[in-house]
């Protein structure tokens, strides 16, 4: 009778999907907490956490340029060691003051226990501080030998440097030394052709010019978001439909509002669909606006961190726009299963430990998306999460593989529908007419303390 | 109550006491009874029990193993492809030439293809030079596309008898990288096999060799592994705390008030002290518990060989026993902060959800704390020691690695103990049964009463954020007009904005607001004599921070923007001392502090506006002297009713700064003396509201 | 009053308790309530109430037998059975984040009200049960009472012949329960039918027409108040309610 009445029309199965899903988006995004996860975090946590990493790299900076180390050179005798190598040594020769190392006198014998002893006495902590004397401890000692005037042996020359990879100050002094030893080493060949008449630059017959990378600086930036970036689709898809999932379905029934939502004139498989798409959209928006917020803020970040001209990062909106439908279809797919997952739980807290290692499944192999040469090929193009990272990367690096693209759309359809379908036969599962109470719907061993005495 | 049938209510530990009893039952005794039952509840919900024990047990393993497959797959794949290079080698010594396409030869698997670069573009000679390098770069690139993974050219240098090798290659391509990988190892061999062979036959001897360096590690395996482990322990314990403690807090206070049970137990005779500790010690049981487990997992799995942490290089691993005992028992203060913090947050939510949501954002915070123990150059000092979580991080990481000072660790176990014993004396004191049953109402509330103070710190916080975001991308744009738009734009719209709310809220007009009313002469007075005292202040400061806080070169060499340190002076005071002076204060001393100080006490007001004012410069080197500035100014506004004088002395401070440099008396400490003069005028009583003459204003603050 | 307006012939429902094994809620129960009367459900807690009236709103579908609302079976065609019915009980809630014009709006346009109908429909119910005041705030800061209203609203929309209340006036203080009785007083004066159940004897007699008592999954008992008096010979309903339960327990025992 109804159905003749004038002024109804009933609604077909697919305006009543719309109209669930769109009533379900406005509930959720009247939840404060869901639209700070979904909208607010992104824009604000990723300049945050650049100008926390600019900030703590250049407090680091600061500390080991104003660092001075010890470091002891050892050597049988003074002759061994070339003329002027503890200056070489001591200072950064462009900026005076800074990066300092401290050579002390000359250690004698050369004794590599003992070398080995100094260095192990600066890392180990001094019981009270200053009771010990500077001298015998060093964070490095650079033993040398044969390296004096040019009649000594030749025969085991060289230097050893010992050091302690634990300790900080010793890693610092380290690096120094290689760094500077090499172009005093240089400067000491120079002044040997010179004393012979000879150029320096007869001593070296090639020459190796820093390699040139040919690709564009905006390439250069994309590249760098490649590693980045699917990863993070893969894991924003999942955090944005996490919440939804479980609001929707044990959330529902811990509000008391799914025996409504059972009321609703439509069929079931509308207000199913409806719930998903609704978890999917949130997804999608939740991802977009990570991935823009990322992209933009790394611009952002290598402009204020002045690495220079050599790396552009642009948004990559062409990427962006051509992974654009293959990310819905890994969202729905992920929404798919995580409401059905999710509404096996009887309460959101229960939904959320359920869905907590189901999201590890799909995180977990996103964090492939780091390696570098793989590629896209048709095989791994069937693999879903995989794919679609694979896939993002490839679109991030400018490649375009119609065949792997193909496959992946046709594999994520394939999975998204059948995710589907078992969220929904989840969903549909009968609530228990036991009792009163909705929240008892799908009856599960409980522990029997909470069943009280 | 309806919500209470949902899940029906434990037995109420105190009813174990048994009717028969009269006399009191100690407080002990209450608290075990109450623990007891805390912990066989959540011993029996199967879920936790898997989250927090099983759960790790299994996936430490399986995640090193995955991980170490990954990279071993990682490197093979790389390792196993074939690269393509193409070379040139026509026009370096034929001898040479031989041998480098021999070594390149060597880089299997590889195809070398020998080609002729001439016939890529026509009529150009390939030489070497900056001015070459567009030009070789889009031949380069002809021969990359050519299917090519690398181009490799030699060609004569511009000394005679010396050549050169050019390498171009892709950088965004996987295979670019890998060839270029290859080929610098191998043109570097064969570099310093040529030039050990030139000096040979030149000088006859090596006057270096002496300085060939080999780096010997005279660390202890255990060592390595103690300081590879203790770089992430702290981090993986702060995850693994709140994690694993988090399901029984939320159980234990929101959980029980969502079920209507701590209803049931506040109703017992029991002090409500002992119910609070009673539970905390059940969340700190299950909290450390998982930690044991997570940790003993993750250094068997170590120990096991089936993978490495990140940053190690993949040598063997031990650990010395002592060390990870001697770091657990400094890591307990903080478990017990993590703990009572954890228990203080699901303590004020309502429901389950809401002891959720709060989570995150008590993750994020104890999280930054812990992030110095990741860098190794990060060193524990007194002060680092006494940050909570930040002093138990770096002594577990030192411990781990048996280089931890003692005293320093004594001291951090007293801070951390002060700390933890401070939280727990927060929750004792937030979780009265009043508070427990009544805490949402309350919330309101505040919420409610402190509507001003609230929308005033969030305009703070988003004026931050916009002036960090899109304050810093003006000006990288332009130095001059994105400052200029920053100041004149951006906070003039904030300031705008947030005083029309307040105005509205609190039925005043805009110059009420912005408290745009002629100070005492006394006032500006003061204001402007203090300020060579507060440039002092604020120059002391900085001078003394560097001790703490050394500045890298590279931050002190750009002080200032050349674009702006070119502008004739009347525009630098312009924009460096009129524009802020107006603006800010406009801003934080009036919109923002009209909110606050509505509904917040003066002192909470100066705090948020020295944080707010040195968070702004966003800098860690400026914080302290700006937020200093900060709160001076708010005082004064807070004093003087006024926010002129406080537009004054950020005027001169700021003025003493640009023109310091040219006017050497501006900066003479001795100026500063005037500035004793400020407290006595200050001593000036304001103008009382009622008979002040507002400045005659449209209201517009863009047109102060 | 000659028309059925709902018709159960011999409905079961049984279910899988993991616990308690097969639980057998309704063992065969007939029912058959007319246009324009109130029909009441009395029975003690467990005894099928629940599943009985969610077996004819459509939430449970029942393991055997049939039921038909309006003439419409509500295992053949659900959808067609849930637009002729209005439904109601303390465990419907609503959804707390939207407003109670929002509410409204949301289960018209999935009932297919057209847009110009469907608010005229609202402001009128709006009107109807006094609600201008609050429809407009989100349900979650609303009183039980201001809920209650909106609830029935929302029940009562699409006009439905058929209303199915499961205990309406549990957990309502004094006047939101007179004022539910006003409401099933006058949907009775509409030519509705009304079933409800409840456990409160006092309001069955006060309310129903006719009377039926359910224990164990079958109804014992239906008639009129008298007709239930006269045959158990008591004075009280609460005895003949008594009466007719407890000899059923003694045979099932």
């Amino acid at each position: 009778m109804s159905a003749q009445r004038p002024g109804l029309r009933v609604p077909s199965t697919f305006r009543a999907t719309l109209c669930v899903a769109r009533k379900e988006l406005v509930s959720s995004f009247r939840d404060r907490q869901t639209t700070l996860y979904a909208v607010v975090v992104p824009i604000v946590l990723y300049p945050c956490l650049f100008w926390m990493m600019i900030q703590g790299a250049l407090f680091l900076e600061g500390q080991r340029e104003h660092t001075a180390v010890d470091l002891a050179l050892m050597a049988e005798t003074r002759a061994d060691v070339p003329p002027d190598l503890a200056g070489a040594l001591a200072e950064d020769s462009g900026r005076p003051g800074l990066e300092r190392v401290d050579v002390a006198p000359l250690v004698r014998p050369v004794d590599e226990a003992h070398a080995r002893e100094l260095v192990r006495r600066a890392g180990e902590p001094a019981a009270v501080e200053g009771s010990e004397s500077a001298d015998d401890k060093a964070d490095a000692v650079l033993l040398v030998r044969g390296g004096g005037a040019a009649d000594s042996p030749g025969e085991g020359a060289g230097a050893r440097l010992f050091y302690d990879s634990t300790a900080s100050r010793s890693e610092l002094a380290r690096t120094r030394v290689e760094q500077r030893l090499p172009s005093y080493a240089a400067s000491l060949r120079e002044k040997a052709a010179l004393a012979r008449q000879r150029e320096p630059s007869d001593l070296e017959p090639m020459r190796i010019e820093e390699p040139v990378d040919v690709a564009e600086h905006k390439d250069r930036g994309a590249y760098l978001l490649s590693f980045l970036l699917p990863m993070l689709l893969v894991v924003m898809t999942v955090m944005g439909a996490f919440y939804p999932a479980v609001d929707l379905t044990a959330g529902e029934r811990e509000r008391r509002t799914e025996e409504t939502t059972l009321l609703l004139p439509v069929p079931r498989a509308a207000v199913h669909q409806g719930k998903i798409l609704a978890v999917c959209a949130t997804a999608v928006l939740a991802t977009t606006l990570n991935l823009a917020a990322l992209g933009l803020s790394a611009g952002h970040l290598v402009a204020l961190a002045r690495l220079g001209p050599e790396m552009e990062i642009n948004l990559p909106v062409e990427a962006f726009g051509a992974i654009a439908p293959l990310a819905v279809l890994f969202a729905l797919f992920v929404s798919a299963v995580l409401t059905g997952i999710a509404s096996l739980a009887r309460t959101f807290q229960e939904g959320q430990a359920l869905l907590g290692p189901v999201q590890m499944l799909f995180i977990l192999p996103a964090m492939a998306g780091v390696i570098p040469g793989v590629e896209l090929t048709p095989g791994l193009a069937c693999v879903p999460v995989l794919n679609v990272v694979f896939a993002f990367r490839a679109l991030l690096q400018g490649r375009v593989l119609p065949l792997a693209y193909t496959i992946t759309a046709v594999s994520l359809l394939v999975c998204a529908a059948i995710a589907v379908w078992l969220a929904m036969r989840a969903l549909s599962r009968e609530p228990s007419p036991r009792g009163g109470f909705v929240s008892r719907l799908l009856l599960r061993r409980r522990p029997a303390l909470q069943e009280g005495a | 109550m309806r919500r209470g049938l949902r899940r029906p209510d434990r037995p109420a530990p105190a009813e174990r006491s048994g009717p028969g009893l009269s006399r009191p039952v100690a407080r002990g005794r209450l608290a075990r009874a109450i623990f007891a039952a805390q912990v066989t509840n959540l011993l029996r919900d199967r879920r936790a029990l898997f989250a927090a024990f099983l759960l790790p047990i299994l996936i430490y393993p399986i995640l090193f193993l995955g991980q170490s497959m990954l990279g071993r797959f990682a490197t093979e794949a790389l390792e196993a492809r074939t690269v393509r290079v193409a070379i040139d080698a026509s026009r370096a010594p034929e001898a040479h030439a031989q041998r480098l396409r021999a070594a390149l030869e060597h880089c299997l698997p590889i195809e070398v293809d020998d080609v002729d670069a001439s016939t890529i573009v026509d009529g150009w000679e390939w030489a070497l030079g900056p001015e070459s390098n567009d030009a070789a770069r889009t031949g380069a690139l002809a021969f990359l596309a050519r299917g090519y993974d690398a181009f490799v050219l030699a060609l004569p240098a511009e000394r005679p008898g010396q050549w050169a090798v050019l390498t171009y290659y892709d950088g965004t391509q996987d295979s670019g990288n890998e060839a270029q990988r290859r080929l610098s190892a191998a043109t570097l061999a064969l570099h310093d096999q040529l030039a050990d062979e030139q000096r040979m036959a030149l000088l006859g001897y090596d006057p270096a060799r002496g300085l060939t360096l080999s780096p010997i590690d005279v660390a202890l395996p255990q060592d390595r592994g103690g300081a590879q482990l203790g770089r992430w322990l702290p981090l993986l314990a702060i995850f693994v705390l709140l994690g694993g403690a988090s399901h029984a807090a939320l159980s234990a206070f929101a959980g029980e008030r969502e079920a209507g049970t701590l209803e049931t137990l506040l109703v017992q005779p029991v002090p409500s002290t002992a119910i609070v500790a009673a539970k905390f010690a059940a969340v700190l049981a299950v909290g450390v518990t998982t930690l044991v487990l997570n940790a003993g997992s993750v250094i068997a799995s170590l120990a096991a060989g089936l993978g490495s942490l990140p940053g190690s290089h993949g040598e063997g691993f031990a650990l010395d026993v002592t060390r990870v005992l001697g770091g657990a028992l400094a890591f307990l203060p903080a478990a017990v902060l993590v703990c009572a913090l954890l228990c203080l947050v699901c303590g004020r939510a309502r429901t389950f959800r809401e002891g959720q949501n709060l989570l995150l954002p008590l993750l994020l915070i104890t999280i930054v704390p812990t992030l110095p123990a990741l860098e190794p150059d990060v060193q524990l000092d007194a002060l680092l020691a006494a940050v909570p979580l930040c002093g138990p991080s770096l002594v577990l990481r030192d411990a781990l690695r048996g280089s931890v000072s003692l005293p320093l660790a004594a001291w951090m176990f007293v801070a951390s103990s002060g700390w933890a014993a401070l939280a727990l004396w927060r929750l004792a004191r937030a979780l009265d049964s009043e508070n427990l049953l009544q805490h949402a109402e309350n919330e309101d509330e505040l919420a409610v009463r402190h509507t001003q103070s609230r929308t005033a710190l969030r305009y703070g916080f988003v004026v931050v954020f916009a002036v960090y975001v899109v304050g810093g991308t003006l000006q990288a744009r332009d130095p001059v007009w994105g400052l200029a738009a920053t100041l004149w734009i951006l906070l003039p719209l904030a300031t705008w904005l947030s005083a029309r709310g307040t105005a509205r809220r609190a039925h005043e007009t805009w110059t009420q607001v912005l408290a745009l009313r002629v100070p005492h002469v006394a006032h500006a007075a003061a204001a402007i004599l203090a300020a060579p005292a507060i440039a002092l202040l604020a120059r002391q400061l900085f001078a003394w921070q560097r001790s703490v806080l050394p500045l890298p070169a590279s931050v002190e060499r750009v002080a200032l923007p050349i674009e702006i340190a070119g502008l004739p002076l009347v525009g630098q005071v312009l924009l460096l001392a009129v524009s802020p002076a107006i603006c800010e204060e406009l801003f934080f001393r009036g919109a923002l502090l009209s909110g606050m100080r509505r509904d917040l006490a003066a002192w909470r007001v100066i705090a948020w506006q020295a944080f707010l004012f040195g968070a702004v410069h966003a800098s860690i080197y400026r914080f302290v002297p700006t937020a200093v500035v900060g709160a001076a100014l708010a005082a004064l506004v807070l004093r003087t009713r006024s926010v002129v004088p406080a537009i004054l002395l950020h005027l001169c401070y700021n003025t003493i700064l640009v023109l310091g440099d040219r006017l050497p008396w501006l900066a003479d400490p001795r100026l500063a003396w005037i500035g004793l003069a400020a407290p006595l005028l200050l001593l000036v009583r304001p103008r009382s509201e009622g008979t002040s003459r507002t400045v005659p204003d449209s209201g517009r603050p863009s047109s102060a | 009053m000659t028309r059925a307006a709902i018709e159960a012939v011999g409905l079961r429902k049984s279910y899988v308790d993991p616990r308690r094994g097969r639980v057998e809620a309704l063992r065969g129960l007939d029912l058959t309530c007319y246009a324009g009367e109130i029909f009441g459900l009395l029975g003690q807690n467990g005894a099928g109430k629940t599943t009985t009236l969610r077996i004819l709103a459509t939430i449970l579908a029942p393991s055997s037998g049939s039921a038909r609302i309006d003439g419409v079976d509500v295992a053949a065609d659900p959808l067609e059975a849930r637009r002729r019915i209005g439904f109601l009980s303390g465990t419907t809630g609503l959804y707390p984040r939207l407003t109670g014009r929002e509410t409204l709006r949301y289960f018209g346009r999935l009932h297919g009200l057209e847009p110009a109908v469907l608010e005229a429909r609202i402001n009128a119910l709006v009107a109807a049960f006094d609600m201008a005041a609050f429809a407009d705030g989100r349900c979650e800061g609303l009183s039980t009472g201001q809920r209650q209203r909106v609830s029935i609203a929302r029940a009562v929309l699409h006009e439905p012949p058929v209303l199915i209340l499961d205990e309406p006036t549990t957990g309502l203080d004094v006047l939101a329960s007179s004022a539910m009785i006003e409401f099933i007083e006058s949907a009775r004066a509409a030519g509705t039918c009304v079933l409800f159940s409840t456990h409160v004897l006092s309001e069955a007699e006060r309310l129903c027409d006719r009377i039926g008592v359910l224990h164990d999954g079958r109804l014992l008992a239906a008639g009129t108040l008298e007709e239930l008096l006269a045959r158990t010979g008591k004075v009280w309903l609460e005895d003949a309610f008594r009466a007719i339960v407890q000899p059923a327990d003694g045979v099932a025992r």
